[in-house]
């Protein structure tokens, strides 16, 4: 056993020696970040049998729960914390010698920073905590905005002001919280919310969704997501849009079934989702930038997870959440390919695209891949999981809900096999610029795909168990506080 | 009346405060006068952070020798450590938009948002 805290600790630590590593030797950096990835993936491995028995709950400083800030790692988490690593491990092996910043040693140190601050999020069971750790990734995420030098400052100066008046709402939420319970602990806000005046737990509530919604993509507070997605590095997107939205949604999943559990909220929560993912899959159908297309597919997967989890029965949560860790992978494999297809062609419209998998055929089929496995089409992961949302809210009886998804899921084929036939069957009209092949990142995550399309009970079975600790909180509260 | 002002100066300004820093941001063109409104923004939530856990008459809450047991009214300490950690987010912030700004600036030579192409929204 080993402490889980090293996986937030050593990327923090080695983002920071990543400096003196430049300094020793140009290429030392991106291998360090490749070792640190890998290390914390191990760390993980170690740990995931005994995790998966029973939660793990480490007391910062050894004071006792309520009083220190801790850190709980559940299944969910454990689930969160494992498809984080495999990507960013995936990621830092496609930075290696993929992109044309990898000298810049600023990369490595804010791509680990960014990372440290996902897996506390993730992690994290104080709500103060949570809005640090909130802060550490989005600056870093700003700051790796900015690396596009041809748009990137726009992008990040829209970033910066809508991430810092969400934040302003974030810390009013926390201060309001903290001001009629008397702890920041997740578990104790959790035992006492039953005290806190309805009213106010509403209103808290909505300054919570304001503050982490920004992060997780869900549509009115999302207005940056496709300036920033399409502009900032490929593998910058694919950690923006794979792993910062995950772990925006399970801060919000934290938020509303174990901090303050309110039943008549989530149909509001249901209501925005549904609006957020029918607007962002009409928007993405009118894209002709392909990675705005993807960013504004982002947006809609978000939204449609975070519908399908307000339905709040188990087996719409677990869908849901099989969803989200897809979503996670489909998108940083879509982000990878599409940024070298817009590398080769030399353009980001999807109308200069034509053909090019006649000329590097593996990307295209990894993009292929990518769009099937989000439109949920048999044998990819996508299928299971969109299985799962439907009939999860068919027997909830949402018709209505059903009904819109199904009809996200019809705008969604149209404009990805419009892709699709494009890249394929169209007719060749790029002057080649030369790419280096990433042929293992890609490799790697096609088979991910198809591993968890064919053998789905691989990640099943732990997210069953996710869904019913979620929903049994008073466990949560007894294993955090003991016999308080 | 000095009581309401007590009572309610604390809590009333502080979300004037960020009402105002709000208004600044939707409404100004100037990407430094929106900077401001943020700046506002944060100084306002840092306030109502204290003012939660105010006590009228308190003490800080340090053990002194004249100071020594529990029986002194002791503010509640906690909000304060949290808006020191605040204000320092707020500073990186602020000087990494900034940052961008100086940037922008080098670019387009103005800060108007309403002449920046891809700043419109």
């Amino acid at each position: 056993m080993v402490n889980i805290i090293l996986i937030i600790a050593l990327p923090l630590l080695t983002a920071f020696l990543i400096p003196l590593f430049n300094y020793i030797n140009k290429k030392l950096p991106s291998v360090v970040v490749v070792l640190t990835t890998a290390i914390n993936l191990l760390i993980i491995i170690i740990n995931y049998n005994q995790i998966i028995l029973e939660p793990v709950i480490i007391e910062l400083g050894s004071w006792q729960a309520p009083f220190a800030i801790n850190l709980y790692v559940g299944t969910l988490e454990l689930i969160s914390i494992t498809v984080i690593s495999i990507i960013s491990l995936i990621l830092a092996v496609y930075n290696l010698n993929h992109s044309n910043f990898a000298s810049e040693s600023k990369f490595h140190t804010l791509y680990l920073i960014i990372i440290a601050g996902i897996y506390g999020i993730v992690m994290t069971g104080d709500i103060f905590n949570l809005f640090v750790f909130i802060e550490i990734t989005t600056v870093a995420a700003y700051g790796l905005t900015t690396f596009n030098k041809d748009k990137g400052y726009e992008a990040a100066i829209k970033y910066i002001i809508i991430g810092s008046i969400s934040s302003v709402f974030l810390l009013m939420a926390i201060g309001f919280t903290y001001s009629a319970v008397g702890s920041l602990n997740m578990a104790f806000i959790a035992a006492a919310s039953h005290l806190i005046n309805p009213d106010l737990i509403k209103i808290i509530s909505l300054l919570f969704f304001v503050g982490i919604a920004f992060e997780a993509g869900i549509l009115p507070l999302s207005i940056w997501v496709p300036d920033v997605h399409s502009i900032a590095p490929s593998a910058v997107s694919s950690t923006l849009s794979g792993l910062v939205f995950l772990a925006g949604i399970i801060a919000l999943i934290k938020i509303f079934f174990s901090l303050f559990v309110n039943p008549s909220l989530y149909i509001y929560l249901m209501i925005i989702g549904a609006i957020s993912l029918v607007i962002g899959e009409l928007i993405a159908y009118q894209q002709d930038d392909i990675k705005r297309m993807l960013a504004y597919s982002s947006i809609a997967q978000m939204s449609l997870v975070l519908t399908i989890i307000s339905v709040g029965t188990k087996y719409a949560i677990s869908g849901g959440l099989f969803q989200l860790f897809n979503h996670a992978i489909l998108k940083t494999l879509l982000f990878l390919t599409a940024g070298l297809m817009i590398k080769y062609a030399g353009s980001r419209d999807i109308s200069n695209l034509g053909g090019i998998a006649k000329k590097i055929p593996l990307i295209a089929v990894g993009f292929s891949v990518g769009s099937l496995g989000i439109l949920g089409v048999p044998f990819f992961n996508g299928f299971v999981s969109k299985i799962m949302i439907v009939n999860g809210s068919l027997n909830a009886g949402e018709y209505l809900l059903t009904f819109l998804i199904l009809f996200a899921t019809v705008i969604e084929m149209a404009y990805y096999l419009k892709v699709i036939q494009k890249i394929f069957f169209g007719k060749i009209s790029i002057n080649p610029h030369k790419i280096v092949k990433a042929y293992v990142p890609i490799i790697v995550l096609i088979t991910v795909v198809f591993l968890l399309g064919i053998y789905p009970e691989l990640i099943i079975k732990p997210l069953n168990q996710a869904a019913g600790e979620l929903l049994s909180r008073s466990d949560y509260i007894s294993n955090v506080l003991g016999g308080m | 009346m000095i009581d309401f002002l007590e009572k309610w100066s604390f809590f009333g300004g502080s979300i004037l405060l960020i009402l105002i820093g709000l208004y600044g941001v939707i409404t100004r063109k100037n990407l430094i006068k929106i900077f401001i409104g943020l700046s506002l923004m944060d100084t306002g939530i840092n306030v109502l952070l204290v003012s939660l856990g105010y006590v009228k008459g308190g003490f800080a809450p340090i053990i002194t020798s004249t100071i020594n047991n529990n029986s002194y009214n002791f503010v509640d300490p906690i909000p304060q450590a949290l808006v020191l950690t605040s204000i320092v987010i707020g500073v990186a912030v602020l000087a990494l938009g900034l940052g961008v700004i100086i940037k922008i600036y080098e670019k387009y030579n103005t800060l108007d948002i309403s002449k920046i192409r891809g700043l419109k929204w």
